[in-house]
């Protein structure tokens, strides 16, 4: 039967019975006007300015498309809306984007934004005045915390961004560098803005020829003793080498890491088990002035193109030489192909004694490389659950970190995603095996209005579990649903972890929106805590100094260096145990030597524990090598830098018999 | 006959003679009467007629629908072969939907003469408001050109045609011109929501719908959209505040609504229960899954939800074990036997769908089943590229409307990897536009085959195969 034939159509008509009509059949047509509730009169007068305004509307267009209801080449195009606006008891998108008032619970965590104080006095810029609405606009810089200066306090290195150069005429024909922001600490957390060349670019010598900058890393690649410096971004990569007299020297070219068109995050850690630092870099899309197309966005205006317009560029990973210079070894290790790399952590996710590799990318599902014992990656991760969303969807992912947050002794890993898309927690089962556990640990109750970008993951408020920061703002400039700025988060974890956002009560920094990038954490004050440096775009680097009160516990941090593997121990794992009568009632706490987390930024090397207020401490260090090496520490010591004994583990073992004999002496 | 020789014995009375004649005169006033009552009443009754007819075309052309069907209620019987009268039930049905009936009069209305420009126009407007834009498409100018009172149904139709078609610019005006012309009408409101819902802005959507509620707050279809939009913004306390009226009403109220466009109670509440899942409560959202399942068994988001509840389950019950280093949810655990077989019988219904394969694979490797499992993420991962394109596809069709190639990549993701219903509306929406598209006809032919429908199937292979041949007149073929 012809559902239709006893649908619409008579046998009056000329022209023969069209297919079957699912509509028709199913009667389904609303009535919504047989309810209008408004007069007659109203109705009356509207019927006539409905004819005539739709007319005025559409005879353009039906007589420029002959085919009927519209046609491309309508001359109409600029998009008009409804009017929209909701206010009052119904209102969703105010209530939505004020989310933040989701966590207004009560919190210890507090932090003083001392920007103005603390003399940093920094902008990230992006081009944006060039009005380009370039994708290369839309990622940001980030920033580096790590004692360049050998003096044991955390400097601050800013990348700069960048722009577009013009030529007479006006027409955009290059990409330009912004010089970076290279801040001395006094020692107190207030900074020095190191104004003069030390091989930076921010002096006069290299603005020509310096790239436009996302990312900055720390890591003593040379194994010299002083953290050099990798910087990111657009068609190339910066290698500075810390030269130990406070400046730096480009060894770019030599370092040889190549093939980097558009790099974002990078990992240093020793990869393949040599004893050399290797290199991670992730790289991100194929855009380029030439491949540059004009998106509309959802306001009709022309916006910031998706990343889905462009292809994936392929990672690299170089492994280090031994002096200085590095060979690619993407295709040894089975790096895959494709992607658009934005966040990368290495750390040793499977506890097998070797580092392994989570790349977060944008659009397309992550990567989870497990490490065969230096021999190569084994990408897992949709078999492992860190692939995609609970509900198997690929996810814009930015920022990515990895913690204990449950205190089962695993890494679990968190990553920052796109807006109407939950961030994602996936919780660490062993086995190489993760469950995106979000929903559970609370972090979607914030909603899924977030673009997040950086995020980092410490104990903020010294009770001995791991919390998150994380910053957000917009990709685009004139984005459908939010603002361009958004409040950052601050989950707060109730020490099993479940999370809850207590960003308002932390501070006025926090009930703010900003157009948040990077971010790294440290104790730059000197006082244990960590405090937190923001990048924004177009906005002032912002200065947080946690001002958290102390509870019962205070801050231990543990620096390692390490004698066999990449001298920052990444890979390592440290257990901190609380020595003495109470002991029993405080669980252990994990922490993990681990490079490149965040977003475009590096954090302090420092790992950080909350430990019982006058207890001893014991640090059970478990170094990639396997040696495990265990270190008493006294109640008064807030700060240890643990290296990496010259023996074997059993003589570590009898040493350290040997020393807590002699401790429990004295 | 008793009474006569009584009155004849008293005598008071003079008995009445009648005679021949008078009798005659008096039959012939009496039929005289009766004809002039009967011509009065005829004539009366026309005027009846008229007279509701009057005031039935009045009351459509002041869209007071319900008030129309009254006044023709009183005529037909007086007149049921009047042709306006039937023209005028065709039009007032087809303004409220109610398409079964539109046929009927129409043809009614033609076997009595009615004009058949006029009728035409009737016809031609229901059957753009029933989506057959196809055969509407060479007469938007002239139904714009006359629409009469029948605005709100042009722009409707034209709306849905349009969207169809992501023409964006096109919806937009004409929403809002309908929406200037009728302020206090919901309907341009629900379109825009289902407009930005469909580009995944879920905020503005969710706004849209809110005014659509403001006007009519009893609108389930805006309430249903809505708490959709808030789910996906994480809202799930929100979404269950707007799903709970829903999930309240009884049948005859379902039944009622005919604004609940293609909404079922079975959707309403797998959407109730999932929000209950997503705030942790597990064993509410079970009672409500198992209920649906036992009057759908087969129903495969009723499946795909539950299962995933057990999943959950089972994994909260993995982290309840938490203490020892390792909690992998337990081979063993009832909750995730019962997820791995829930989720079977989905992949079984819906085998398409790479979300369900996702979490299947989870349960069967969460189960121990790793080699099955392996099997489902390989489909997964096969999904995934495609997937991705979908979106560019999207943005790229809204530049490019009437690129068939794009519409036709979209619908083949779409019934590969997610829904064979979904992809099959794309599919014939490129016929829409390039009726000899091989791709299409070869897929639809698939669908049919897989549905029992050889007739069907048989005649898209047909044509499939006359496409992909190479033309004689050497015209190209669509693909």
């Amino acid at each position: 039967m012809n559902p239709n034939a006893s649908g619409i159509r008579p046998d009056f008509t000329r022209r023969p019975m069209n297919a079957h009509n699912d509509a028709a059949r199913s009667g389904k047509r609303g009535s919504h006007l047989s309810h209008r509730r408004s007069s007659s009169t109203t109705r009356d007068a509207d019927l006539g300015f409905c004819v005539s305004s739709a007319l005025r509307l559409m005879l353009p267009l039906l007589l420029l498309a002959p085919s009927g209801c519209g046609n491309a080449t309508s001359p109409a195009s600029k998009r008009t809306s409804l009017p929209r606006k909701v206010s009052g008891q119904r209102s969703l998108t105010a209530s939505v984007q004020g989310a933040a008032a989701d966590g207004a619970s009560p919190t210890r965590i507090r932090f003083t934004d001392v920007t103005t104080a603390s003399g940093v006095d920094f902008t990230v810029r992006n081009g944006e005045e060039a009005g380009m609405r370039a994708i290369l606009e839309s990622l940001g810089s980030g920033v580096a915390l790590f004692d360049y200066d050998g003096d044991g306090d955390l400097d601050a290195l800013i990348a700069g961004g960048g722009g577009f150069r013009r030529a007479e005429n006006g027409r955009v024909i290059g990409i330009v560098g912004h010089p970076n922001g290279l801040f001395r600490n006094r020692g107190d957390g207030t900074f020095l803005r190191i104004e003069h060349d030390v091989g930076l670019g921010n002096g006069t010598t290299l603005p020509e020829n310096w790239p436009y900058s996302h990312g900055v890393y720390a890591a003593d690649w040379d194994e010299d003793g002083f953290r050099d410096v990798i910087i990111t971004g657009y068609e190339r990569v910066v290698c500075l080498r810390n030269m130990g007299d406070g400046t730096f020297l480009d060894v770019s070219r030599a370092a040889g890491l190549r093939d980097c068109p558009w790099s974002t995050a990078a990992a240093v850690a020793d990869f393949n088990r040599d004893g050399i630092a290797d290199v991670f870099i992730a790289n991100y899309v194929d855009w380029s002035l030439e491949n540059n197309p004009t998106c509309p966005g959802p306001r009709g205006v022309p916006d910031v193109c998706p990343p889905a317009e462009f292809n994936g560029l392929d990672d690299r990973l170089f492994l280090g030489n031994g002096d200085g210079t590095f060979r690619d070894a993407s295709e040894e290790f089975r790096l895959a192909k494709g992607g658009k790399g934005l966040g990368a952590v290495a750390a040793d996710l499977d506890l097998d004694g070797d580092v392994d590799l989570y790349v977060a990318n944008d659009t397309t599902p992550n990567w989870l490389y497990i490490n065969h014992n230096g021999e190569y990656f084994e990408e897992s991760g949709l078999v492992s659950g860190t692939a995609l969303s609970d509900t198997g969807q690929a996810e814009g992912s930015m920022g990515v970190d990895a913690a204990d947050f449950d205190g089962d002794g695993w890494p679990d890993l968190w990553v920052a995603n796109f807006e109407s898309q939950f961030f994602a927690l996936y919780r660490n089962d062993g086995h190489g095996l993760f469950r995106h556990r979000s929903s559970q640990a609370g972090i979607t109750a914030v909603g899924a209005v977030y673009v997040g970008f950086g995020t980092v993951c410490y104990d903020f408020d010294l009770d001995g579990d791991v919390d998150i920061f994380a910053t957000n703002g917009h990709v685009m400039y004139t984005p459908a649903s939010t603002d361009v700025k958004q409040v950052p988060l601050l989950f707060e974890n109730d020490g099993a972890g479940r999370f809850t956002n207590v960003a308002e009560a932390a501070g006025p920094y926090f009930r703010h929106k900003h157009w948040g990038r990077g971010v790294a954490a440290g104790d730059i004050d000197g006082d244990g805590d960590i405090d937190l440096v923001v990048t924004h775009t177009n906005e002032p680097v912002a200065v947080l100094r946690n001002d958290s009160p102390t509870g019962e516990r205070r801050a231990l941090n543990v620096r390692l260096a390490a004698r066999t593997g990449s001298r920052d121990a990444v890979g390592t794992y440290v257990d901190a145990q609380p020595v003495g009568p109470r002991s029993a009632r405080t669980a252990r706490l994990r922490r993990f030597g681990k490079a490149g987390a965040g977003y475009l930024s590096c954090s302090s090397p420092w790992l950080h524990f909350a430990v019982p207020k006058g207890m001893d401490v014991t640090l059970v260090v478990h170094w990639a090598t396997g040696t495990v090496q265990q270190v008493r520490v006294p109640a008064d010591e807030a700060a240890v830098v643990v290296v990496e004994p010259a023996y074997s583990e059993a003589e570590t073992r009898a040493h350290d018999r040997a020393t807590s004999r002699r401790l429990a002496r004295h | 006959m008793g009474q006569a020789p009584a009155a004849r014995t008293t005598g008071m009375s003079r008995p009445r003679v009648q005679s021949p004649l008078s009798r005659a005169a008096r039959v012939w006033r009496w039929a005289l009467s009766l004809a002039v009552l009967a011509l009065a009443l005829w004539g009366l009754r026309a005027l009846v007629v008229e007279l509701c007819l009057w005031r039935a075309s009045a009351n459509v052309e002041q869209r007071h629908h319900t008030a129309a069907l009254r006044w023709l209620a009183v005529a037909g019987p007086l007149d049921g072969d009047n042709a306006e009268l039937h023209f005028l039930l065709a039009r007032t049905y087809r303004r409220l939907g109610r398409f079964d009936r539109v046929r009927h009069h129409l043809q009614r209305a033609h076997e009595l003469g009615y004009p058949v420009r006029e009728l035409e126009r009737e016809q031609l407007l229901a059957l753009a408001q029933t989506g057959q834009l196809e055969e509407v498409r060479d007469h938007w100018a002239e139904l714009f050109q006359n629409a009469g009172s029948d605005g709100p149904e042009i722009c409707e139709a034209f709306v849905k045609a349009a969207m169809v078609r992501l023409r964006i610019a096109d919806v937009l005006k004409v929403l809002e011109a309908w929406h200037r012309d009728f302020p206090d009408d919901p309907k341009p409101f629900f379109y825009r929501g289902r407009f930005e819902q469909s580009l995944l802005h879920w905020n503005e959507a969710a706004d849209n719908y809110v005014e659509v509620l403001r006007r009519d707050p009893d609108n389930a279809a805006a309430g249903f959209r809505l708490a959709q939009c808030l789910m996906k913004l994480g809202k799930f306390e929100d979404a269950l505040q707007e799903l709970q009226p829903l999930v309240d009403r009884d049948t005859a109220q379902w039944q009622a609504d005919r604004r609940f466009d293609r909404i079922t109670p079975e959707e309403v509440h797998v959407h109730y229960a999932t929000c209950l899942y997503k705030l942790g409560r597990l064993d509410e959202a079970r009672t409500i899954l198992e209920r649906e399942l036992q009057r759908s068994p087969d129903s495969p988001d009723v499946l795909r939800e539950l299962g995933m509840l057990e999943l959950a389950a089972a994994e909260n019950d993995a982290d309840a074990k938490r203490g020892s280093a390792e909690s992998v949810a337990d081979a063993n655990d009832p909750h995730l036997g019962r997820a791995v077989e829930l989720l079977r019988r989905a992949v079984e219904l819906q085998p398409e769908n790479f979300e369900i394969r996702y979490a299947y694979a989870r349960a069967l490797q969460s189960s121990g089943r790793t080699k099955e499992a392996a099997e489902q993420f390989r489909f997964v991962n096969q999904a995934t590229k495609p997937v991705l394109e979908v979106g560019n596809l999207t943005r790229r069709l809204m530049r490019e409307p009437d690129n068939v190639e794009i519409r036709f990549r979209i619908g083949e993701i779409a019934y590969k990897y997610q829904s064979r219903e979904a992809g099959v509306r794309w599919l014939k929406s490129v016929l829409e536009l390039a009726p000899n598209h091989a791709g299409a006809h070869r897929l639809l032919a698939d669908y049919f085959a897989a549905r029992g429908d050889e007739q069907r199937a048989a005649e898209h292979r047909r044509r499939a195969q006359a496409a992909a041949a190479p033309p004689a007149d050497g015209n190209e073929t669509t693909e």
